[in-house]
C-alpha cells in the first residue's frame, strides 16, 4: 500500500494539543459562571367565562391577571391592559354547505392562486378534512393547500422548530390541543379571539363559538383561543359487543366468576374479562393498548383512571393535575402563572404515589392477556389488532379508528364492537375524580405564519356548522353542541348500528351521556413543557411495563427525574 | 518553489467543508456550554458552562445507551465481517452469471432506505401476523419483539441483513485485486486454501476489508433509522442506542444544550476509534 507514513512524533503532537485544549476548555468552562435569564412580558387583564362539559351544564366566570411571556414577536409591542373577551355571535341554524362556501370564495378573492403550506399528523379525521373540507375550500376560493403528512412528534418537531427561528415555513398547524400550555407560554400563536377582532370581516357570520362545546380546553388561562377544535371526541372503553351477547359466552362467564358478562367498571372486572377471553388458540386475546409510546399510555388515561390525581371540584382536579403533576404558581419575571411542575408525593405531586405504582403494575401484569408483541404496538397497530379480531376488549381507546372498524374492505369487527366509559381503580379512583381523556385536535395559526388571512379563513371554514355536521355523520367526530345534538344524527347512527345499542348508536350515547362526560378532561393547560416532560418519562414508563424495572423503582426514578427536569427549567427550587 | 495552485483549486472544496461541516460543529459546540429549552419558559439561552456535559456524564440512561450502542456494533461486526468475507470467497470463484446473481441478491437491501428496511421488517417479525413469528411458533419457538432478547436479536439480523451485502462487495474487490502473479505463485508453491489467502490474498484484501470494517463501524455506532421504526427502542430500553437518546434529547426533549453535548460527546468517540483504527493500520503498514 503506497500513501504517507504517520510519523510516531507526528502523532504525540496532534494527542498533546487536543490534551491541552480540552484542559484549557474546562479549566475556562470551569470558572464560568451563568448570566441572568432575560424574559420579556405582556402583561394583560382579562376576564373569561368558561363553558363546563359538553353542553354547558355548569358555566363559572374567571378573572384573573396573567403573565403571558412573548417571544420572537417582536412587532408585537406591550399591552398595559388589554381587555381580552371570546366574540359570541347569536346561536343561529345550520346554513348550507354552499351558502357557507359563497361566503368565503367572496371573502378569500384577494387571495386567490395562493398556495398554503402545512404539516399534520394523518389519521381518518385529518384524511376526511382533506379529502372534503380543505377539497371544497380549494375549489370554491381557488387556492391549493401543500400538505406534508408526519407522525405524531415529526410534527412537533417541525412545528417546534419553524416556531422557534421563526422561519414561518408553514402557514398553519394541525396538532393536538395537548401543546396548548406549551405554545401559550412561549406566546407562537396568533390568539385567535385577538385575530377575530382585528379582522371582523373575516369572521363568519353563522360562526357561533358558543356552540363550540370544547372552546375552554383550547384557550390558554388568559382566555385566549390557541386553536380551532377541530374534534373533542372523548375516549372510551371499547368491547366486542356480538361476543358480549353471545348466550353460550355469557352463560359460561356467569358460572365461572358469578356475574354477568357486561363492561366493566373497575379494574378487577376488566382483568376478569381478560383472562375469560384470553384464548391464544383461536386467536383472541383479552387486552390491549398502545405500549410502544409508553408515555401516551400514562399520561392519557393511566394516572387519571388509577386516581393518581387529587378529587375536587370541577372543571380541573387542582392541585394535582390528570397526568399526576402538582400544580403551582410559577415566577415569569414579576408575574405568575400556573404550572404542573411538582412530581414527587412530598413536594404536592402523585407520580411516585401509589396509585401510580398501582397504575403501572397492572398494565405490566395485563400483558399476559395481551397479543404476542404487544409492547412494540402503538396505537395503529392496536387499531389492526381490532379489526383483524383478535381482541375481545380494551380499556382506552381513541375513536379516530372507528371508521376503519367499520370498513368492510379492512375490518372484520364491522358491526360487531361498542362502547362504554373506561373502567377505573376500585381501589383508588374516586367520586369527582377525572375518568376520561377528551381529545382535541385542532388548527393554529403560528405568530410567523405568512399568509394568516388566507391561513384563518380555512381554519374557520373546518369548523363551520355545515362541515362539522357532515364529518359526523361521515366518521363521528365533531366539536358543536348543535351537531351532537342533532335529532337526525341518532336517527342515522341507530340506521347505521341496525337498531341496537353498538357500534355508531353505543358511540354516540356514551357523548351525549352528560354524566360521563362532566368527567372528560383535555391536558391540563399547565402543562408548559409537553414534548420535554413525555421524553423524560418514556424510559421509565417503558421500563414499567416491560418489566425491566420493577413498579416501585420506575416511579420513584421516574419523579426524580422529573423533579430534576422542573428544577433545570426553573419551575422548582 | 512549490506551486500554490493546487490549493487554490482545492479552496472552493474546502470552503464548502468548512461551510457545511467545520461551522456548524463550531454552533454547536457553543450550544453545548449553554442551557436552552426550546419550548420552555426561558426565552433566551444562557451560558452554563460545562453544566450538559456534567449532566450527562452522571446520567445512567446516557452511559447505559453508550454501553448498548457499543456492544450492539461489535456483535454486528462480529457477524457480517466473517460473513461477507465467506460470501465473497465462494462467490469469487463461480461462474460470472452465477456469481452476478449472488452479487445482486447480496447486495440488494443495501439500495433500501433505512426507514423501508425498518418496515420491511417490522412486517416480518411484529405481532401476531407476521411470518416470522407464525413461523417459529409452528417449529415450538414462542418468539416475541416484546422479549428483550428476541427484539435485542432481531435488531441485529435486521443491521445483518442489511449490511452483510457491502462486506461482500468490498472483499469481493479485495479478491479481484489479487494481481494473478501472486496466484501462480502459491499454486507452484503447492500452498493449499489457508495458504493462498495467506500470501496471496490477504496483503491486496487487508486494506479494503479494514477500511470496510470502519465504516461500518461508524455506521452500526450511529444506527438510527430502522431501530426506531421497529422497536423504538423498546421493549422497555432494550434497544435504546446512543442515536436514540440523542434526538431523544435534542428534538423531543428540545433540549438544545445537552443536545449539543451528546452530539459532540458522540462525534468524538466516533473520531477517536477511527483515529486509533487508522494508526493502527498505518503503523502495521510501516513495519
Amino acid at each position: 500500500m503506497s500513501g504517507e507514513k504517520v510519523s510516531r512524533r507526528r502523532t504525540l503532537e496532534i494527542a498533546a494539543a487536543t490534551v491541552l485544549g480540552i484542559i484549557v476548555g474546562g479549566v475556562a468552562g470551569w470558572f464560568a459562571k451563568p448570566r441572568e435569564v432575560m424574559e420579556r412580558l405582556i402583561t394583560t387583564t382579562v376576564t373569561r367565562t368558561e363553558t363546563v362539559g359538553t353542553a354547558s351544564t355548569v358555566t363559572t366566570t374567571v378573572t384573573s391577571t396573567v403573565t403571558k411571556t412573548v417571544t420572537a414577536a417582536p412587532t408585537t409591542p406591550p399591552a398595559t391592559t388589554t381587555t381580552v373577551t371570546t366574540p359570541t355571535t347569536p346561536t343561529v341554524l345550520r346554513p348550507t354547505k354552499e351558502e357557507v362556501l359563497a361566503w368565503y370564495a367572496e371573502k378569500a378573492k384577494p387571495w386567490k392562486g395562493t398556495t398554503l403550506k402545512t404539516v399534520v399528523e394523518v389519521n381518518p379525521p385529518m384524511e376526511w378534512n382533506m379529502n372534503n373540507a380543505f377539497a371544497e375550500f380549494c375549489e370554491a376560493c381557488g387556492i391549493k393547500v401543500d400538505i406534508e403528512k408526519g407522525t405524531h412528534e415529526t410534527v412537533y418537531q417541525k412545528e417546534v422548530l419553524d416556531m422557534e427561528r421563526g422561519t414561518g415555513i408553514y402557514d398553519f398547524f394541525f396538532d393536538d390541543q395537548d401543546m396548548a400550555g406549551t405554545w401559550a407560554i412561549r406566546g407562537w400563536y396568533v390568539p385567535l379571539n385577538e385575530f377575530m377582532n382585528d379582522h371582523p370581516d373575516l369572521v363568519e357570520p353563522w360562526i357561533d363559538l358558543d356552540d363550540v362545546f370544547t372552546l375552554p380546553l383550547v384557550s390558554d388561562t388568559a382566555g385566549n383561543i390557541i386553536q380551532f377544535p377541530n374534534e373533542g371526541v372523548p375516549s372510551f372503553y371499547m368491547y366486542r359487543y356480538d361476543l358480549f351477547t353471545d348466550p353460550k359466552e355469557r352463560s359460561d362467564f356467569k358460572s365461572k366468576y358469578g356475574r354477568d358478562l357486561v363492561p366493566p367498571m373497575f379494574d378487577d372486572e376488566y382483568e376478569e374479562i381478560a383472562e375469560f377471553f384470553t384464548r391464544p388458540d383461536v386467536p383472541l386475546y383479552g387486552h390491549m393498548t398502545f405500549y410502544k409510546y409508553a408515555h401516551y399510555v400514562w399520561h392519557h388515561f393511566l394516572a387519571v383512571d388509577f386516581g393518581a390525581c387529587s378529587n375536587g371540584p370541577l372543571p380541573w382536579t387542582r392541585p394535582v393535575c390528570p397526568w399526576g403533576l402538582g400544580v403551582k404558581k410559577v415566577k415569569v419575571g414579576d408575574r405568575e402563572v400556573e404550572c404542573a411542575c411538582l412530581a414527587p408525593v412530598e413536594k404536592g405531586g402523585m407520580i411516585d404515589s401509589p396509585q401510580m405504582v398501582e397504575a403501572f403494575r397492572k398494565f405490566h401484569e395485563y400483558l399476559k392477556y395481551a397479543p404476542p408483541g404487544a409492547l412494540e404496538m402503538e396505537w395503529m397497530a392496536e387499531g389492526d389488532a381490532w379489526d383483524a379480531g383478535i381482541l375481545a376488549q380494551a380499556w382506552f381507546e381513541w375513536p379516530h379508528l372507528i371508521p376503519n372498524h367499520e370498513n368492510p374492505d379492512r375490518s372484520k369487527i364491522v358491526g360487531k364492537w361498542a362502547v362504554a366509559p373506561c373502567p377505573v381503580s376500585r381501589k383508588y379512583h374516586k367520586p369527582l375524580m377525572p375518568k376520561t381523556y377528551l381529545d382535541i385536535e385542532g388548527f393554529l395559526l403560528p405568530y410567523c405564519s405568512k399568509q394568516k388571512e388566507i391561513s384563518y379563513l380555512l381554519m374557520q371554514y373546518t369548523i363551520s356548522k355545515p362541515t362539522d355536521y357532515r364529518k359526523l355523520l361521515d366518521i363521528g367526530f365533531c366539536t358543536r353542541s348543535s351537531s351532537i345534538n342533532d335529532p337526525e344524527v341518532e336517527k342515522i347512527y341507530s340506521e347505521k348500528s341496525g337498531g341496537e345499542p353498538k357500534t355508531w348508536l353505543s358511540y354516540l350515547n356514551y357523548w351525549r351521556n352528560k354524566e360521563e362526560m362532566k368527567y372528560a378532561i383535555g391536558t391540563d393547560p399547565a402543562i408548559l413543557d409537553y414534548p420535554t416532560i413525555c421524553e423524560r418519562v418514556l424510559p421509565w414508563c417503558a421500563k414499567a411495563f416491560s418489566g425491566e424495572l420493577s413498579p416501585e423503582e420506575a416511579v420513584k426514578g421516574m419523579a426524580e427525574d422529573l423533579d430534576k427536569l422542573f428544577k433545570e427549567l426553573g419551575y422548582v427550587e | 518553489m512549490k506551486s500554490k495552485t493546487p490549493l487554490f483549486l482545492l479552496l472552493p472544496a474546502l470552503a464548502l467543508i468548512a461551510f457545511n461541516s467545520i461551522f456548524p460543529t463550531l454552533y454547536v459546540l457553543y450550544l453545548s456550554f449553554n442551557r436552552y429549552f426550546m419550548t420552555g419558559k426561558a426565552i433566551e439561552m444562557f451560558f452554563v458552562g460545562l453544566d450538559n456535559y456534567r449532566f450527562l456524564f452522571s446520567d445512567a440512561d446516557f452511559w447505559a445507551s453508550l454501553y448498548r450502542g457499543s456492544i450492539f456494533s461489535i456483535i454486528c461486526l462480529a457477524i457480517e465481517v466473517p460473513l461477507g468475507l465467506l460470501l465473497a470467497y465462494i462467490a469469487k470463484d463461480l461462474p460470472r452469471k452465477l456469481r452476478t446473481a449472488c452479487t445482486m441478491i447480496f447486495c440488494a437491501p443495501l439500495l433500501i432506505p433505512n426507514v423501508a428496511v425498518g418496515c420491511t421488517w417490522m412486517l416480518y417479525v411484529r405481532g401476531w401476523f407476521s411470518l416470522l413469528p407464525n413461523l417459529l411458533h409452528r417449529i415450538g419457538i414462542h418468539y416475541s419483539l416484546s422479549n428483550p432478547v428476541h427484539a435485542w436479536w432481531t435488531v441485529v439480523a435486521m443491521d445483518v441483513w442489511h449490511w452483510t451485502g457491502f462486506i461482500y462487495l468490498v472483499c469481493l474487490a479485495g479478491f479481484y485485486a489479487t494481481p494473478p502473479e501472486y496466484l501462480e505463485a502459491v499454486a507452484i508453491d503447492r500452498a493449499g486454501a489457508w495458504g493462498t489467502f495467506k500470501y496471496a490474498y490477504w496483503p491486496f484484501l487487508r486494506f479494503p476489508l479494514f477500511v470496510g470494517i470502519l465504516i461500518r463501524f461508524m455506521d452500526s455506532f450511529r444506527i438510527y433509522d430502522e431501530v426506531m421504526v421497529l422497536t423504538a427502542g423498546g421493549p422497555g430500553t432494550t434497544t435504546r442506542f446512543l442515536s436514540l437518546y440523542t434526538v431523544g434529547k435534542a428534538l423531543t426533549e428540545f433540549n438544545v444544550g445537552l443536545g449539543s453535548a451528546v452530539s459532540l460527546v458522540y462525534l468524538y468517540i466516533i473520531i477517536a476509534v477511527c483515529a486509533i483504527f487508522m494508526i493502527g493500520l498505518t503503523l502495521g503498514e510501516r513495519r
